[in-house]
């Protein structure tokens, strides 16, 4: 899943970067308010992790003005200001979830899959689609009962389509699930991890739209 | 303190000195001409008295038949005795053989008067004013009793201090209630600063209208405005240091965790670094834990985190709970396999009081810290089976009335090494540790002092005794009637503390 780090200080939006991708996302970083624009006006993403303090606005601001244009991005905000008053105006701009710093890795994981459930309207992490098993939180796939080996792009192919909770996904949002905003990947890619995940899962679990693009199949579904 | 000198009494006491030594130079002064004009005038009496016998005994009697004049000389000299004069007449016939032909009833009797004039005499116990003369033969002696004078001055001197007295009197009750009317603005002053909040920083209005108190009125208003904008920069120094603290900490914590994360992938991780980032994490987290401290304390010192705020009726319990429930879940995750000590917590009966009726001067979060700052510490330092005490009451020890509201007690009593008198002293002061080796950031007991000094309360740990070595923290804070309450009447708190007591 493609997450949107926007954080001003790098070396802390390099730590969560890294974090994430070992947990299985693909993570953007966007170090101010301006670059967030075009990061969110470019590129698909399934939720954003948001400071407060930014170098040429206000995360707040920010938030407030996505949600005014009725962009429904799950965020969460993740900043050193810890008063309440701070908490209540951050969830009633409309964020979905506030985190302080000092935070740990494990928490904000745990809490971006809790987000991303939401988003996704799903009851749990754990789906499952008859012949196989997924669990989004813990990045595993079972086929029967036994664990499915699954690349690290392959996951993230499949938790894209998991998450678009059966819209069709075109070609360039699942790149920008799978890569992020890295334009050096060759544009076939996606089918190439898809013939693979078809290959490991069955045909029947991803469906081609033709002209449009993918989507998990409503009978594996 | 010293006592505060009265303004007023400075003044009436003043204003009597003054007009004390004043009046009294100008009636010392006044009695002392009047008691010489007074003198002098008695003195023109006996004069003219003396002339006027003389001119009648001429008149009357030639001196040759002076014995035969006699009768008509003593009725002129009844009529001067009237007055209080004594006379004498005498007939001389050389300076030795002086014979009294006529004097008055009350005549001391003036034999012994050679000279002509004014003399003084003391013949039947009492001093006379004299004034002899001798004419043609006839010497006319009159006298004034110099008691008689005396008193007649002291008279005069009395109708002069009298209303001097009565009009002193008057000015001073005078004085007294025109200067109460002077200093109401000031008193009205005083009234709304004794009102104000602790954290109101609208300027004060009393007294601008008065010209003497409006430039004092002015002078505290700049003040004021100046010490809630050093406040103000506080708040902002302490929101900016949160956040310039915070974020290389977290990058450090993140980088951190995330090497633990990439070294726990790779299967087999080496140990000498796993354990490296253990306690590089275990260094983050103290450092988190004192920073956290820090600005709490920040705060606490800033009076940013009261607002005004206050913690009522069932939530003061509620703080108390959650305090306890927070440090034992604290100390079951630091305690990792161990098992951490329990706390057995008891909330007295509070008796004639319902704990509606109370609130504390303390935002809920505050309270809630302060008490588990002394469980943590109580369940750091504990040893042994049995349970933290953790104790909340309301106690009226140590209080001048008896009627008004309690104060709340919170009693937390650990079973460890406990403290000596000196280190209970000790403990309060910012990063003092009892040993160096121990987990902690040293500002825990600094921040619950904090926090009830900010309340009117005081915290006190009391050192350990042979029979329970252990420290007891006593968080003592004062209880207010919350706004729509009303107090137990007088009775019922009798009647509650017998109960108590039994």
């Amino acid at each position: 899943m493609h997450i949107l780090i926007v954080e001003d200080s790098a070396l802390v939006a390099s730590g969560i970067r890294t974090g994430l991708e070992l947990h299985g996302f693909t993570a953007d970083i966007a170090a101010n308010v301006a670059q967030a624009r075009c990061h969110v006006a470019a590129s698909h993403f399934d939720a954003c992790i948001l400071d407060l303090g930014l170098p040429d606005g206000d995360g707040l601001r920010l938030l407030g003005q996505w949600r005014a244009a009725a962009r429904h991005l799950p965020v969460l905000i993740l900043s050193a200001r810890d008063r309440i008053e701070d908490k209540v105006a951050g969830f009633q701009t409309g964020t979905d979830d506030y985190l302080t710093k000092p935070f740990d890795l494990t928490e904000l994981v745990l809490r971006l899959h809790a987000l991303l459930r939401r988003a996704g309207g799903r009851a749990s992490d754990r789906l499952d689609f008859g012949s196989f098993a997924i669990d989004m939180a813990c990045a595993q796939v079972t086929r029967q009962g036994q664990p499915v080996e699954l690349a690290r792009r392959e996951w993230a192919l499949l938790s894209a389509l998991v998450q678009a909770n059966g819209r069709v996904l075109s070609a360039a949002q699942l790149h920008d699930s799978l890569y992020g905003s890295d334009l050096d990947v060759g544009s076939n890619t996606v089918n190439v991890h898809v013939h693979h995940l078809r290959r490991k899962l069955g045909q029947e679990v991803i469906e081609t739209v033709r002209g449009l693009g993918f989507r998990l199949s409503a009978r594996a579904a | 303190m010293n006592k505060a000198a009265s303004l007023r009494l400075r003044l009436v006491l003043g204003v009597c000195l003054t007009m004390c030594a004043l009046w009294s130079s100008v009636a010392a002064w006044m009695f002392t001409s009047m008691r010489q004009e007074l003198h002098s005038m008695l003195d023109d009496r006996l004069i003219a008295s003396t002339r006027m016998v003389a001119g009648v005994v001429q008149q009357l009697q030639p001196v040759e038949h002076a014995a035969s004049a006699r009768a008509p000389a003593a009725d002129i000299l009844s009529v001067i005795a009237r007055d209080g004069v004594a006379c004498e007449v005498s007939l001389v016939r050389s300076e030795v053989d002086i014979r009294p032909i006529a004097q008055t009833a009350n005549s001391p009797g003036f034999s012994d008067l050679n000279a002509a004039g004014f003399g003084h005499i003391h013949k039947g116990g009492k001093d006379w004013r004299t004034y002899v003369l001798e004419e043609n033969g006839i010497r006319i002696a009159t006298a004034d009793r110099i008691d008689v004078r005396e008193h007649l001055v002291q008279s005069f001197a009395y109708t002069l201090i009298l209303p001097f007295l009565v009009a002193l009197a008057g000015i001073l009750l005078l004085t007294w209630w025109c200067w109460s009317l002077g200093l109401k603005p000031l008193q009205r002053l005083q009234q709304e600063l004794s009102r104000r909040p602790p954290r109101d920083s609208s300027p004060v209005q009393a007294g601008q209208d008065v010209v003497e108190l409006a430039p004092l009125v002015l002078s505290l208003n700049d003040l004021l405005g100046r010490m809630n904008a050093a406040i103000e920069r506080e708040r902002r120094w302490t929101a900016d240091a949160a956040h310039e603290l915070r974020t290389p900490l977290t990058a450090i914590k993140t980088h951190v965790q995330v090497a633990q994360l990439v070294m726990e992938r790779t299967g087999t991780p080496p140990t000498q670094a796993m354990s490296a980032l253990q306690q590089a994490d275990q260094g983050i987290s103290h450092m988190h834990e004192t920073l956290e401290h820090l600005l709490l304390l920040a705060r606490v010192e800033t009076g940013a985190q009261q607002q005004d705020c206050s913690t009522r009726g069932a939530a003061l319990v509620q703080a108390f709970e959650q305090a306890c429930a927070q440090s034992r879940q604290q100390a079951l995750l630091t305690a990792g396999s161990a098992v951490p000590p329990a706390i057995e917590t008891a909330i007295a009966d509070p008796g004639a009081w319902r704990w509606e009726q109370l609130e504390v001067a303390l935002a809920p979060a505050l309270l809630t810290c302060a008490i588990t700052n002394l469980t943590d510490n109580a369940l750091r330092h504990h040893q042994g089976a049995a349970p933290v005490s953790a104790r909340l009451a309301l106690t009226t020890t140590g209080l001048r009335d008896d009627t008004g509201p309690p104060h709340l007690l919170v009693r937390i009593a650990d079973q460890g090494q406990g403290m000596t008198a000196e280190e209970c002293a000790l403990a309060t002061q910012r990063f003092w540790r009892k040993s160096s080796a121990l987990h902690g950031s040293g500002l825990g007991l600094t921040i619950v002092q904090r926090i009830a000094e900010s309340a009117g309360g005081c915290l006190r740990l009391l050192p350990g005794t042979a029979q329970a070595p252990g420290l007891v923290a006593e968080l003592r804070l004062p209880l207010r009637l919350a706004a729509d309450a009303r107090a137990p009447d007088a009775l019922t708190l009798t009647a509650a503390a017998l109960l108590t007591k039994s």
